[in-house]
Formats: C-alpha cells, sequence, structure tokens
C-alpha cells in the first residue's frame, strides 16, 4: 500500500472528485474489517462497523494533517468508532460464524484440542476490562508493533505497555479455569 | 500457558475477507453523503447580536433606574428620552395589539358562519 497513492486519492477527494475515495476503500478494507472483527468476532457486524469508519473518515478527512501517515490516522478513527461502537452494543453472544460445523472423521484430536483452546484465548480477550482489551487487540494487530497500538488509541506508549502487561497478567491468571472448564470435543 | 503461547495465539488471528460488493456499498453511503446539501449551520451571529441587544437593553434600563434618585442634567435627559421611548413604544405595541385582536377576532367571526352554512342542511 503505497503512502503517495493514499494522499493523491485523498487530494482528488477534497478536490471534489468523491469516487477517489473508492481507491482508499479497496486499499484498506481488508485491514479494517480485520480489525473490526478482532473487536466483535462477527463478521456481519466487522463489515458494518467497517463501513461505518469509512463514512466517518471520508467525513474527516478535511481534518487530517499532513504530520500523521494516513494509515496512521486512518486506523486511530476506525479503533475509535469501534470501541465507541462497542460501548453501545457490546458482544455478548455467539455470532453463527463461530459454531462449529461438523468436521469429518479422521480429523486429528490434538489439531482440533488446539483450535479449541486458540478460540477460548481469543474470547477470553474480549472479556478482559475495556482498556486492557483494546491495548490487546491493537497491540496484535499491529503485528505486536507498541508505537502503532498506541498511535491507533492515541495514548503515550508507556501506557500502552502497562495496559498490555496487566491484560496479559489478567488473561494469564484466568485462562487454566476457562481451558479447563471449556467442553471437551469427541473425536471418533 | 506461557507468555509465548499467548503472544502466538493472538497474533495469529483469523483473517476475514470482506464481501464483494463491501466497496460498493460504501461507496453508495459515501456518494449520498456527497450528494446531501450541507447541514444549515447554527446562527450564532444572530444569536449573539441578539443576547447583546438584550444585554444592552437590560443594563440600559438598570442604570436608568440605579442612576433616578442622584440625577444630574445627563441622567434625567436620559431617563426623559428612556421614558419617552418606552411611553412611544408601549403606545405602538397596544395599538398594534388592538388591531391585530380585532382582526383576528373578526376573522374568527367570519370564518364561523363560514364554517356554520357550509355545515348545515341543504333545504
Amino acid at each position: 500500500m503505497s503512502v503517495s497513492e493514499d494522499e493523491a486519492d485523498v487530494e482528488r477527494v477534497l478536490g471534489g472528485e468523491v469516487s477517489a475515495f473508492e481507491g482508499i476503500v479497496r486499499r484498506w478494507q481488508s485491514p479494517l474489517v480485520n480489525l473490526a472483527y478482532r473487536f466483535c468476532r462477527d463478521r456481519g457486524r466487522a463489515e458494518e462497523m467497517a463501513q461505518e469508519a469509512f463514512l466517518r473518515v471520508y467525513r474527516a478527512l478535511p481534518t487530517w494533517r499532513r504530520d500523521a501517515v494516513f494509515s496512521t490516522w486512518l486506523f486511530a478513527v476506525a479503533t475509535n468508532v469501534y470501541r465507541t461502537e462497542l460501548r453501545r452494543v457490546p458482544t455478548g453472544m455467539i455470532p453463527l460464524d463461530d459454531i462449529r460445523e461438523p468436521r469429518a472423521p479422521g480429523v486429528a484430536g490434538a489439531a482440533l484440542e488446539d483450535e479449541d483452546r486458540d478460540r477460548t484465548v481469543r474470547r477470553a480477550l474480549l472479556a478482559l476490562p475495556t482498556k486492557y482489551r483494546d491495548a490487546m487487540i491493537l497491540f496484535y494487530f499491529h503485528d505486536m508493533d507498541i508505537p502503532a497500538a498506541a498511535r491507533s488509541l492515541g495514548l503515550p506508549e508507556g501506557t500502552v505497555k502497562t495496559r498490555l502487561s496487566r491484560g496479559r497478567e489478567i488473561m494469564r491468571g484466568k485462562l487454566p479455569r476457562l481451558l479447563a472448564a471449556r467442553p471437551v470435543e469427541q473425536t471418533p | 500457558m506461557t507468555p509465548d503461547d499467548l503472544d502466538r495465539i493472538l497474533s495469529t488471528d483469523d483473517r476475514i475477507v470482506p464481501a464483494s460488493g463491501f466497496t460498493s456499498s460504501v461507496m453508495e453511503q459515501v456518494r449520498r453523503e456527497a450528494s446531501a446539501p450541507p447541514p444549515i449551520p447554527f446562527p450564532w451571529v444572530r444569536l449573539v447580536s441578539g443576547i447583546a441587544v438584550i444585554l444592552g437593553l437590560a443594563l440600559g434600563f438598570a442604570w436608568s433606574g440605579l442612576a433616578a434618585p442622584v440625577a444630574t442634567d445627563v441622567v434625567a435627559l436620559s431617563q426623559a428620552v428612556w421614558s419617552t421611548a418606552l411611553a412611544w413604544t408601549a403606545d405602538a405595541a397596544i395599538g398594534t395589539g388592538a388591531v391585530c385582536a380585532t382582526g383576528a377576532l373578526l376573522l374568527t367571526l367570519a370564518s364561523s358562519i363560514f364554517s356554520m352554512r357550509l355545515a348545515s342542511p341543504r333545504v
């Protein structure tokens, strides 16, 4: 994804060429939808949230100061939209996407167990208090890059580090119980 | 579970692909947004000027009321001007109000008669 392409598209949109915004949507739809998915774990809702984020970005384009890279600003706006949306309607129900389909016989039991464990861990992340959850979601979304997570959250790096540390601590404390309580899947 | 396990699990999250119509859906909303008329700005100028006029009048009344007991020539003059202006305003208001009230009553009467005639059964 090229910075100059983003800047050129922004200039064109600000010049009145609305269709130039499509380039921005095409380039950033996947990251924004995936970030939203990490916040809500529901594909349909993730797309709705990303759509709202793009609309907010379009409205706010004149306020983008060129001192930050476009993607940094874009993620900050989107993160703000997602957090507000989750405050408004928190995630609670298990979305249909996550209900497992029956598997064919022969699938290795160990692999299934790993998958179960991973899903439990990701769900536990969403159950964290908001400030730890947000820091951890952004940290892992940005490939464990603390400065990037801090920029998206609009927080100092030190604060993000503290929240990550505390979030991990809470998860490590609760995961053994959660993992022990999850239903064991029967393999043929 | 070790910290490394946690990092590994959370950094290798599932990736989803946006639906094929996602871009067009976003662009449709963006175009709708772009074609919508700009929101009417709040009339701050009118509000501020209105408040300024009201404050000025209130201060003027207060000042003339307070200054009356110790009236100098200037104060007496301004008070006289104020009183005259107020009297004129009141007269005009009363006059205009009376005309309006009479007009409204006549209009109501005419409207009532007209309605009754329309509603009454024709023989």
